[in-house]
């Protein structure tokens, strides 16, 4: 059940926010923690049993690894907790790649099976592992009640998409619960907002340019199909984001950032400090410092666990090699900013400019690969952006969608930017003015929602394009 | 930073809670709790398994304000100026708010295959046979490339495919050339809102009917009988809204005009209802003139064009002929006033017809002179898509 759903907005929101806010305190977490269930039963009926198995034992896993002091038998309980989750992450999502890229190499017979994705498997998987690798490492103290660990791990709203919060940041609000929930509730109806009135409607185009054939494409057609949907990816993720911040502050819980302006990047090791905040940050510190990170004293090494970083989580995006291209596009260009000190070097801001155009055009290029369904696709559609390609029909159509849609392209473009903070920096000295800022601010949000409902009920295009992990 | 800030948050969640009440209550949300149950509760998954899409797809489509949701869709969408934007339900929109939809390219042999069988048949049996091709909104498919940059290959589907029956030595009607030859404005002969023609476009091709059927099949159906000064007309302005228009909201496209046409001549008919019952009428018995109610809701009353009804019937004022009509809903208009002519007239939609339904012995039972299949030409390619409702509409050889 999507977020962007009548059924969820108008029948499971209102249900689970008035059962739980009715409820005494002490059985609060208990209530939310079914509520999750049925939302995931509701999403992945067939692995139900799988999600709650697994969480289980991850929870005792943890539980039993708390009360421990640091023995081999606690790194053991680690590992087989991480086994537990990965098994059933590689399993459901990589098995068939594994089994068929094997088959290739060596020719033996293999057949894929018909296997479904549950829900959010990447997601929670990676929630469960910085849950266990955090109690043994001792930064997470576990709370007394053993169900707050089931919500932190089952929770609905991060269920399908993330953000991939760590169990310590994953704790009820400290301020007024009616300030929590109107905060949540605002931030929820910004979230269907970039979801439902930019993403979707700019995934007309690229639905309709991604599932041409490159050589019935001209190179204006292309382009328009690409950076619509470097619009679309960003809006998508970030509303479904908002979205899940919002549901989960109106239950009264904080929940980690996941973006901050992505296209304002001045380098491409940057955009990944801005883009999905929770999957750079988790790789980061479970798998990049681990393995030694930039301290290594070898250079080579240093650039091999960038090298691992930039393969995992380009495989986490997807069990196909476009995605592991993708991935070492990523390694490439930050491994080359790492050697050239790019664009630090750069003092004039005419060079820094430049280099913040090249860096959109490459992460451009890089979401192309993304979307493709294979590498030769995708190589074939960069290729005929930057060689001229001529198609009349395919121009004629280009020049037709962009004269149609140019309001939502220029509404997106102008909310990649943090227009919306500057104006609020400007006005927040006076007290008037930003409170008339604020006004129009929930109003715009508020009327918005209400012409965002309208295309969920005009059956409008409603996909998410950042889903299957 | 001030005090103001959560409470101007505060009334505008207070907003959102409002609309979540609102709609849980008033769209009956609590009636959904047991679907969903249900949905939960289903052990095996199979094809007929209730699924969250079907639900989805049911609660939106019933929910409280829905149509003032779609008017607010569709306000914003000719706000901004937009043809386009209902393209993913096949709907785009001309500068003068004319709707009209593309249609796929077709080999067009299941339709040749299916017509070219019928046509032996009915041979076998004495039966004559013409196929009439009913224009769709557009008789020039560059009308899509030139405004919205895509191809649509409803006219070339209709000319390769007459192409191949006319070889076929079937004979056969194109209404698009009359269209050409008399010079008139196709936008003139249909609903800016519906895909169906009006009811004077539907007198317009009946005339043309008539003449083909006294030209090559041997009727002699008095023409004058079609001519203008026959007829009444009652016009209503900006009172109902079609099938596309709806799905699109009547702020974006506005509202159509629809034009009642009724012959002044006397008129007796004895009517054969499909649940076997008969009885006596006038041309009047073919409209039901209730549905027209400009103040109806427009968008969930029946649309304006089915006021005329297709019924089976015999016209006590002419002697000769007996013709079945294989059609669509075209013929609301057309089997009306062609029964003006004809003896007796009946008419078949295929698509409510299941393969216990035999159309040969249908045929055969009812000893007609002549079948006439006349289709909108958006029917050619229909059988392409197993989920078109159309799907069954070429399937004559059963």
């Amino acid at each position: 059940m999507s977020f962007t759903s009548t059924l969820f907005l108008f029948v499971f929101l209102p249900i689970s926010l008035s059962f739980y806010y009715f409820s005494k305190d002490s059985f609060k977490e208990y209530l939310l923690f079914g509520f999750s269930s049925i939302f995931y039963s509701l999403g992945s009926i067939y692995f139900l049993v799988l999600f709650l198995s697994s969480i289980t034992a991850t929870v005792l896993i943890g539980r039993i690894m708390q009360k421990m002091d640091k023995s081999k038998l606690k790194t053991l309980l680690l590992v087989l907790g991480i086994s537990i989750n990965t098994g059933i992450l590689f399993y459901y999502k990589y098995f068939n790649f594994a089994g068929s890229t094997l088959s290739q190499l060596t020719g033996i017979d293999f057949k894929a099976r018909e296997l479904l994705l549950p829900l959010g498997i990447s997601f929670y998987t990676f929630k469960a592992i910085s849950y266990l690798a955090d109690i043994y490492s001792g930064k997470s103290i576990l709370d007394t009640e053993a169900i707050h660990d089931f919500l932190y791990l089952s929770i609905f709203s991060q269920i399908q998409s993330g953000p991939i919060t760590r169990y310590g940041d994953f704790k009820r609000l400290d301020c007024n619960i009616k300030d929590s929930f109107s905060n949540g509730a605002i931030r929820f109806m910004l979230g269907f907002n970039k979801k439902v009135l930019i993403a979707n409607v700019l995934a007309n185009i690229t639905d309709e340019v991604f599932s041409k054939p490159v050589s019935e494409c001209s190179t204006y057609y292309l382009w328009l199909g690409s950076i619509c949907y470097s619009l679309q990816l960003f809006f998508d993720f970030t509303g479904y984001s908002d979205m899940a911040i919002g549901i989960t502050e109106m239950f009264g819980y904080s929940c980690t950032e996941n973006f901050n302006y992505p296209y304002m990047t001045e380098s491409v090791s940057k955009f990944w400090r801005r883009w999905h905040i929770s999957l750079s940050e988790w790789f980061r510190d479970y798998i990049y410092i681990p393995m030694g990170g930039s301290r290594n004293k070898h250079h080579i090494l240093v650039y091999f666990n960038l090298f691992v970083v930039w393969v995992l989580t380009g495989i986490w995006h997807g069990a196909a090699w476009n995605f592991i291209w993708w991935g070492m596009g990523y390694f490439i260009l930050i491994s080359f900013e790492k050697l050239t000190g790019l664009p630090n070097r750069f003092k004039t801001i005419i060079g820094k400019g430049l280099y913040r155009l090249f860096t959109l055009l490459f992460i451009n290029f890089q979401w192309v690969m993304f979307n493709s369904k294979n590498i030769d696709t995708g190589l074939e559609y960069i290729k005929h952006m930057i060689v001229y390609q001529n198609n009349e029909l395919a121009t004629l159509r280009a020049k037709f969608l962009f004269k149609d849609y140019i309001f939502f392209i220029v509404v997106a473009i102008i909310f990649c930017f943090p227009i919306v903070p500057w104006i609020k920096n400007k006005m927040i000295t006076k007290e008037v003015p930003a409170r008339t800022f604020d006004i129009i601010e929930n109003t715009i949000i508020f009327i918005s929602f209400l012409w965002a409902i309208s295309f969920i009920i005009a059956g409008q295009n409603n996909p998410f394009a950042y889903a299957n992990f | 930073m001030f005090k103001h800030k959560n409470n101007i948050k505060r009334v505008f969640a207070m907003f959102f809670i409002f609309i979540l009440v609102i709609e849980f209550i008033r769209s009956n949300s609590y009636l959904r709790i047991q679907y969903l149950l249900s949905y939960l509760g289903q052990e095996k998954l199979t094809s007929e398994s209730i699924t969250v899409d079907s639900l989805e797809s049911e609660f939106s489509s019933n929910i409280y304000l829905k149509n003032k949701y779609l008017n607010l869709n569709g306000a914003m969408a000719g706000i901004l100026g937009m043809q386009g934007f209902y393209s993913n339900i096949g709907i785009y929109v001309t500068d003068d708010n004319y709707i009209v939809s593309p249609s796929n390219y077709t080999t067009t042999d299941y339709e040749y295959d299916e017509t070219v069988a019928l046509r032996d048949f009915l041979e076998e049996n004495g039966i004559q046979f013409l196929y009439v091709n009913e224009p769709t909104k557009y008789i020039d498919d560059n009308l899509f490339l030139n405004e919205f940059g895509i191809e649509t290959y409803s006219n070339r589907n209709a000319d390769k495919f007459l192409s191949r029956i006319h070889e076929a030595n079937i004979n056969t009607l194109d209404l698009r050339d009359n269209i050409k030859s008399e010079g008139l404005n196709i936008q003139d002969l249909f609903y800016r809102t519906d895909h169906h023609w009006t009811v004077p476009a539907g007198l317009w091709a009946t005339k043309i009917i008539a003449q083909k059927l006294n030209d090559d099949y041997g009727y002699n159906i008095d023409l004058s009988i079609y001519n203008d000064e026959n007829y009444v007309t009652k016009e209503w302005k900006n009172c109902w809204l079609g099938e596309q228009g709806r799905k699109v909201g009547a702020p974006y496209v506005g509202l159509d005009n629809y034009i009642e046409v009724k012959p002044t001549f006397p008129t007796s008919y004895v009517f054969i209802k499909t649940d076997g019952t008969v009885c006596d009428g006038t041309f009047d018995s073919f409209i039901d003139e209730s549905i027209y109610k400009p103040n109806n809701d427009i968008y969930d009353s029946i649309t304006w064009h089915y006021s005329y009804d297709r019924i089976d019937c015999i016209n006590n004022n002419v002697a000769n002929g007996k013709i079945l009509i294989i059609g669509d809903s075209y013929e609301h208009v057309t089997q009306p006033f062609l029964s003006l002519g004809v003896h007796e007239v009946h008419s078949l939609i295929m698509r409510k017809f299941d393969d216990s339904f035999s159309l040969r012995n249908y045929i055969l039972k009812n000893e007609y002179d002549t079948v006439i299949v006349a289709y909108a030409q958006f029917m050619i390619g229909a059988h392409d898509d197993e989920t078109s409702s159309q799907y069954r509409m070429f399937k004559f050889d059963y």
